[in-house]
């Protein structure tokens, strides 16, 4: 081993962690290699050195109780928020209480007494049985279903319409909508109205029409 | 201190026990006012890191992990408050010169030396050592004067530990060209009268 290799070696020496048969070689070149000797002689002393020698001048002999005293000023410091918070929250839910317990023993006070509801308006009977009445009652049904059979007209107007022409542009209708187009045309409205308000007695299953059923009207 | 009964005083100052905090006040104060004194190089900053360090330990108490020591955890919350320090010191002052501070211990009166020649090479070293950069000086001073290992050098500095055995590299490759100029005639005879005063 040269002076180069023990020097690469230095760093692993003075951590303790050379061992082996590197130890021993590096040993052996030490015994003999002055200028190593004394490399390594001066950084053991800058160790022994730092390691041992006392630092001047030394720390106030008062330092702990500073130190402790800062850590109780803090500790107040920090504890002084949530202290005034308590106090604040304390105050105001006893004043919350006093409150609660003031309007929980005062008397209720009187409420205003129910109005009648107003009752609804009748016909008298001598009026509903006289000719007027029944005339007036006669015209407004009479007028509903001209008023219904008129719509009913347009609409049939208006289906035949677009059948003819769906027919004169030869496109292809589904045959439900189709048959369901031409029922609505010639339905009377009366038994639509029927149908609306009452429960029907068989339900008519339907069932989608399949792809095959498409034609032309 | 032992490391259970360091445990236990840990346990108490969590729970608010001021006694237990100030034994471990105690305990550790000189040890940390070492690094913290090499490390910034004035006594009265020293000082104020160090009270900064042990009260924010005491605040931080609960997020102490005792995986680790607790010498090493001050350690690092300390070298944090001297890198902090370090930086505002260069701010105020723009380039610092450390040459120039002023150094406060070759005169004491505990001076260990005996000898004109070790007194000399004591200050020679410590000078050396001054102009090391921070995280190797600071390495350099857990290592050899805690004993800590390359691993928790690297928890306090925040670095890896490769980074640490480099920094050690470094220094001591530092510290050999600047003793090298300072040529003591004998260094293995003095190692061996400077480990006899020294220690």
């Amino acid at each position: 081993m040269n002076c180069v290799q023990a020097e690469q070696l230095f760093d692993a020496y003075l951590d303790g962690q050379l061992g082996g048969s590197l130890r021993l070689e590096f040993d052996a070149h030490r015994l003999r290699c002055r200028r190593c000797q004394q490399t390594l002689a001066m950084l053991e002393s800058v160790g022994t050195l730092i390691a041992t020698d006392s630092v001047h001048p030394p720390l106030s002999p008062d330092f702990t109780d500073r130190v402790m005293a800062r850590i109780a000023h803090r500790s107040a410091q920090r504890r002084r928020p949530l202290r005034r918070l308590l106090l604040v929250a304390g105050a105001v839910s006893q004043a919350a209480a006093v409150l609660a317990f003031v309007l929980y023993w005062l008397p209720p006070k009187p409420r205003p007494a129910a109005q009648p509801a107003p009752a609804a308006p009748q016909v008298p009977l001598e009026y509903a049985n006289s000719p007027e009445f029944r005339a007036i009652r006669e015209l407004v049904v009479d007028r509903v279903e001209r008023r219904l059979w008129e719509m009913h007209h347009a609409g049939t107007q208006l289906t035949s319409d677009l059948v003819g022409l769906a027919r004169y542009l030869n496109i292809s209708l589904p045959a439900d909508v189709a048959r369901e187009s031409l029922r609505m045309a010639g339905a009377n409205p009366w038994q639509a109205l029927w149908d609306a308000f009452l429960p029907r007695g068989e339900e008519e299953t339907e069932t989608p029409p399949a792809t095959d059923e498409l034609h032309s009207i | 201190m032992p490391r259970d009964e360091e445990q236990k005083l840990i346990a108490r100052a969590r729970r608010g026990h001021a006694d237990a905090y100030r034994a471990l006040v105690e305990a550790y104060k000189d040890r940390l006012y070492a690094f913290v004194s090499r490390t910034v190089r004035n006594h009265h900053e020293a000082e104020d890191i160090c009270q900064a360090a042990f009260v924010k330990a005491y605040e931080s108490l609960n997020s102490y992990s005792e995986e680790y020591a607790f010498s090493t955890w001050l350690f690092t919350i300390a070298y944090r408050l001297c890198l902090n320090h370090v930086r505002k010191r260069k701010a105020l002052s723009g380039e610092v010169d450390f040459s120039n501070v002023r150094r406060t211990e070759p005169d004491a009166p505990q001076v260990l030396a005996s000898t004109e020649e070790v007194r000399r090479l004591r200050r020679t070293i410590w000078s050396a050592v001054e102009q090391l950069s921070l995280p190797q000086r600071s390495a350099v001073l857990l290592f050899y004067r805690e004993g800590k290992s390359c691993e928790d050098i690297g928890r306090v500095l925040g670095t890896p530990t490769v980074t640490v055995k480099s920094h050690l590299h470094r220094a001591r490759a530092k510290l050999r060209k600047l003793l090298s100029a300072e040529l003591v005639d004998d260094w293995v005879a003095l190692q061996a009268l400077g480990d006899a005063h020294w220690a």
